[in-house]
């Protein structure tokens, strides 16, 4: 019997392009939180949380060969899949979002939760409060754009400010991000 | 300096506006043009590409620095149960072996009839191929595998006769080889048909291709079938009436469940009779 839970991810990606729903089964224990995790913090709602999340599997399942291993990991695909399943939902539900993290009632949140396999995700957990030391300007459009999916331009006419500005607000907050992550990241070595 | 003129360009003032799309481009936040822009400029200014991987690292960092929330347990189940939907087996098999595939070419032979010498064969053949197919959908449920069994004595009947037809199936604007087609075998005094098709699109998640015989121009459905990664797949079915009283044969592109009527152009169509 096959121990899927030694198995690689990529591996696993492999068993899935032959139908094997186990393999999906066990990616999904593996990363159902991370995933979860982020489309909620994009959607704010967790019953498009939920769906988002299923759909964001379900490509998995269904076109496991767009992944390309040469290109980065399968956590960093799987979660760009989920941030642009979670942006698109968010769209066709056109709701409006605040810059801040709301209240999220009812949903358990697990702050030691550290899925197998994967210490970075613990290490990384810093960057998400790393934002909160930037200029506030500054954090509001890296949000924005990160969360929500904004260009320059949709960011520009949301605010109603300059092109420019925001180009400039965006590209030093994102530069001064960089600082900060890689100076907490050597001290975490 | 204004992005949107465009002078003579200068690599070094190339690769500093490079520099500062950078950030944004990582964490994709660059307009479709500044996009275009940044990608082409990768290619003249390798030197960025070091700063390039960076961000993206960090843009990798900013998903999983979120703070995690657990999925609700059902969800999981959810997800098992849409995927075992997805992977339930189709009414038809979807492919034919090649050799069959050959089998019916053999009959493309525009007089239609056969030397009564060559049925033995033919009969032979037929019956390997139908032995191969009940093999192959040994995983079918046990009513599809009953009607493929009545469908071979059925198939041994239609290649036994004198009057066996082949008529031609065309894509409406046929353009190079890989335009879709196919060939209709047929008893005009029976009602068993074979419809064999290559080069079809793949299907879309929960579509399936349907094939319409005319009459009067009403649209009588035959039935429904699926194709495989090369675009092959076979459809036998039993008509409503003898072939002699349809007029066309064409197929189009359903939900899997069946339509009604077409709902689509057809992606071949052949003339019968």
């Amino acid at each position: 019997m096959l121990d899927y839970s030694s198995l690689s991810d990529e591996a696993l990606v492999q068993c899935i392009a032959r139908q094997d729903q186990t393999a999906l089964s066990q990616l999904y224990d593996r990363y159902s939180t991370p995933v979860y995790s982020l489309i909620l913090r994009i959607v704010q709602d967790a019953k498009l949380a939920e769906e988002a999340a299923q759909d964001t599997f379900i490509k998995v399942w269904r076109n496991p060969e767009r992944w390309n291993p040469e290109k980065g990991r399968f956590i960093s695909w799987l979660l760009t899949v989920a941030r642009y399943t979670a942006i698109d939902l968010l769209r066709a539900e056109l709701r409006q979002v605040t810059t801040h993290a709301s209240s999220l009632d009812g949903a358990h949140i697990n702050s030691d939760v550290n899925p197998v396999d994967n210490p970075t995700l613990t290490n990384n957990r810093l960057l998400y409060t790393l934002l909160d030391e930037l200029p506030p300007e500054q954090a509001q459009l890296v949000r924005l754009g990160f969360f929500q999916g904004m260009t320059h331009k949709q960011l520009a006419e949301s605010l109603n400010l300059p092109l420019g500005t925001v180009k400039t607000r965006v590209r030093l907050g994102l530069q001064k991000l960089r600082v900060l992550w890689l100076e907490a990241t050597r001290q975490h070595e | 300096m204004d992005m949107e003129q465009k002078h003579q360009p200068e690599t070094r003032e190339d690769c500093d506006i490079l520099r500062e799309l950078i950030p944004a481009y990582s964490l994709g936040m660059t307009d479709p043009d500044e996009t275009r822009m940044v990608e082409r400029l990768l290619l003249q200014c390798p030197d960025v590409a070091p700063e390039l991987a960076e961000y993206n690292q960090m843009a990798d960092a900013v998903l999983l620095s979120v703070p995690q929330v657990e999925a609700p347990p059902h969800l999981r189940q959810a997800l098992l149960r849409s995927i075992r939907r997805d992977v339930a087996p189709a009414p038809r098999p979807a492919t034919a072996p090649r050799w069959f595939d050959a089998l019916i070419r053999s009959f493309t032979s525009p007089t239609r009839l056969f030397p009564a010498a060559a049925l033995s064969m033919m009969l032979a053949l037929a019956i390997a191929v139908y032995a191969l197919l009940a093999v192959d959908n040994f995983r079918q449920d046990h009513r599809t595998l009953i009607a493929q069994l009545q469908n071979r004595d059925a198939l041994l009947s239609l290649l036994g006769t004198d009057d066996l037809l082949t008529f031609d199936l065309i894509a409406p604007q046929a353009e190079a080889d890989s335009a879709p087609s196919g060939i209709i075998l047929c008893n005009p005094d029976q009602t068993l048909v074979v419809v064999q098709v290559r080069d079809f699109p793949a299907l879309p998640a929960g579509m399936a291709y349907q094939v319409w015989l005319t009459h009067n121009d009403s649209r009588i459905s035959g039935g429904l079938f699926q194709v495989d990664a090369a675009g092959a797949g076979t459809l036998i079915f039993n008509a409503p009436e003898p072939m002699r009283e349809f007029e066309y044969l064409g197929i189009t592109l359903e939900p899997d469940a069946g339509s009604d009527s077409p709902t689509s152009p057809p992606l071949v169509r052949g003339q019968l009779y």
